[in-house]
């Protein structure tokens, strides 16, 4: 099966070789296309204007202008780094898959960025995402840098957010990868990563190029092989970068949770599932070198309503206990419906609860005790009882204590990691 | 007297030790058909699901857009679904062969009927277990949905969907056994209208100024707990 069609080929071969290559999968970007490739260009010729670097934007079939607009940049300006736009997936990626998911098949546009940054010998490749704002300039230089001089093997950026920003990743992706697989990884699905060769040639040498992780679930695949890989791993501070959330962008940010977070947490716990021989020796956690200041964020109002939050989390305890009672041991539903009589004012749901909550969903997942599509569906109003308790926690804290909150949010997660070794080994015999 | 009585009783007592005789061997036979359609069964059970398991069979149907196949099918693995269709194919099998062995002129006569009218009833327990499936994973999906979507009557919803489809579903397996005839259609007819009306006459008529109220209160219910836009991830 060729990854690259032959025209393409033809054009990388031109090229030769390369010393960086950066590559912006694309799906309806045009608000930010130019923003990113202009940012890529400056960053890369302020920071490595010795250096021959390569940008690969791929676009998935989008029904705006975003390839005629990337089509207008100069293929190469000079001493600019050279720009390859490929305006077509290799593979054939199906209308269906277009059709069904909003961003569609960046998994396999990452596939091309790391063929072509193999067949051009690249020493780093980075992935930026389009549809995150305008980034800043030196952000994507920064990106690359530890692995082009410091020798890194994978690097991930901590972007500047609010209390109430990415939410998803404080609730569940960083606790969870942290106490699986012992790195404190703060952000493991920035959608922005950079990688040396040897790990380059480790994704392609793997083939999970179909299905999920092809499609959505890309960001957490390339953060867990990394950090299973016993690769050098870093984190680079790059100051503000929010989500396009409007126009375009509205629909490729998935602001809607009902939809994100089942997408979210069938990749992570696909993940669990096929990592099973790692984590499960992995005891505590470690620090991950990091580079750049920490910014603090401006405090903001919360975008959450919690009576509303609270409201959709008693509806699912009237409801879906039963479903719930599949992934969960008894201690747990009952600690639920107790929960759901507590007043709005008082609530606050437990870490060690959440973490087992997350554990037993993960396993459920992994047994097919329901249908997969249902269970994560059914874990929506768990995780609106989660924000209530966090926004009710947060208000008015200062950027470290949010921070100091999510850390004993994640040394829960660690402490409650044998429950889940328990459970997952002896699913029938050991049940709280 | 008593002498005719024995002769009777020993005559009868032959014919039927000769009846049992002539059927003994087609019972032996019935019995070890049985034996090994079973040994057979499990064996092709067996195999089959380790050789769907090496395949990675469940995640490839996945992968190529089956996923609801894998969602209705039992204990959720669509490799298990398939071996056990296999075990009971063969288990059929070696019934219809064993009892092909008892007589064949009697049994041929008897199967002929059975078999005339086996389809049917194959055809009304396929449509009752779908039915009893689909019912259940559709009951499921309303009310996860609804209740995601804030909807107060979420399990009102579920249920008249699931009993919905478990009616038709009977309906529709009486029907094919011909059990029932112009009743069963009249009933299901009376019954589907009389919903469809009753539903018409609320809605238009009765509790107009309810159900206006109760939509608009739902519509706003349905508004997600996130008041401005955010990025979740």
């Amino acid at each position: 099966m060729d990854v690259l069609p032959q025209e393409i080929e033809r054009r990388v071969s031109a090229i030769g070789t390369a010393d960086i290559v950066i590559g912006i999968p694309t799906f309806n970007n045009a608000a930010t296309i130019l923003d990113v490739i202009g940012a890529a260009q400056s960053g890369l010729h302020a920071s490595f204007a010795a250096a021959r670097s390569v940008i690969v934007h791929v676009d998935g079939g989008s029904h705006n202008p975003t390839v005629e607009l990337a089509s207008n940049v100069a293929s190469t300006n000079g001493s600019e780094p050279h720009v390859l736009k490929l305006s077509q997936l290799p593979d054939g990626v199906t209308q269906r898959a277009v059709a069904q998911y909003v961003k569609p098949a960046k998994g396999i546009a990452c596939r091309t960025v790391f063929e072509v940054a193999r067949r051009l010998r690249a020493k780093a490749c980075g992935i930026v995402d389009a549809d995150a704002g305008s980034p800043d300039a030196d952000a994507i230089a920064q990106l690359v840098k530890p692995i082009v001089q410091e020798s890194y093997d994978f690097v991930l950026p901590i972007y500047k957010r609010g209390a109430y920003s990415g939410t998803i990743t404080s609730a569940i992706a960083y606790p969870l990868t942290r106490s699986l697989f012992g790195k404190r990884v703060r952000q493991p699905l920035a959608g922005d990563f950079a990688c040396s060769t040897r790990l380059l040639d480790r994704f392609l040498a793997l083939d999970p190029w179909r299905g999920d992780v092809a499609r959505v679930g890309i960001d957490v695949w390339v953060a867990v092989q990394a950090l299973t890989a016993n690769a050098r791993l870093c984190q680079v501070h790059l100051g503000d970068r929010s989500r396009d959330t409007s126009a375009d962008g509205a629909a490729i940010a998935a602001t809607d949770m009902r939809d994100t977070l089942p997408s979210v947490l069938a990749s992570l716990f696909t993940s669990v599932e096929r990592t099973e021989a790692v984590w499960q020796k992995v005891r505590g956690s470690d620090p991950v070198d990091t580079f750049g200041a920490a910014a603090a964020p401006e405090p903001e109002p919360s975008p959450f309503d919690v009576r509303q939050c609270l409201e959709a989390f008693r509806l699912g305890v009237a409801n879906l206990h039963e479903i719930w009672s599949v992934a969960l041991p008894p201690v747990s539903v009952h600690a639920l419906r107790k929960l759901a009589r507590v007043s709005d004012d008082k609530f606050a749901l437990p870490d060690e609860l959440w973490a087992r909550i997350v554990y037993d969903f993960a396993l459920a997942f992994h047994q097919r005790r329901i249908g997969r599509e249902h269970l994560l569906n059914a874990f929506t109003p768990l995780f609106w009882a989660w924000i209530a308790s966090y926004v009710q926690q947060v208000a008015d804290a200062s950027p470290e204590h949010v921070e100091e909150r999510l850390e004993a949010l994640c040394v829960k997660f660690e402490a409650e990691k044998p429950y889940l070794i328990s459970r997952w080994r002896w699913p029938d015999r050991f049940t709280p | 007297m008593w002498k005719q009585v024995g002769q009777s009783l020993n005559e009868s007592a032959s014919r039927v030790i000769a009846g049992l005789a002539s059927i003994l061997p087609g019972a032996a036979a019935l019995v070890l058909a049985m034996i090994v359609a079973v040994l057979v069964a499990v064996s092709v059970r067996w195999l089959l699901w380790r050789v769907l398991r090496a395949m990675r069979f469940d995640d490839r149907l996945e992968t190529l857009g089956f996923a609801p196949v894998a969602e209705w099918s039992p204990a959720k693995s669509p490799s298990l679904l398939v071996a056990r269709f296999a075990y009971w194919v063969v288990i059929l099998l070696g019934l219809l062969i064993g009892l092909a062995a008892i007589d064949a002129n009697q049994m041929s006569a008897m199967m002929g009927r059975v078999l005339f009218y086996l389809p049917n009833v194959f055809v009304a327990v396929i449509l009752v277990l779908l039915g009893g499936v689909l019912a259940r994973f559709l009951a499921r999906t309303v009310l996860i949905g609804a209740v995601n979507m804030q909807i107060q009557s979420a399990r009102l919803l579920s249920a008249g969907v699931k009993w919905m489809i478990l009616v038709l579903a009977v309906a529709m397996a009486l029907d094919h056994l011909s059990i029932g005839g112009d009743v069963l259609k009249l009933a299901f007819a009376i019954l589907f209208g009389g919903i469809v009306l009753a539903m018409a006459l609320a809605v238009g008529l009765g509790s107009k100024e309810m159900v206006s109220r109760t939509w608009e209160h739902q519509a706003d219910r349905r508004e997600s707990p996130v008041m401005a836009s955010t990025d979740h991830v």
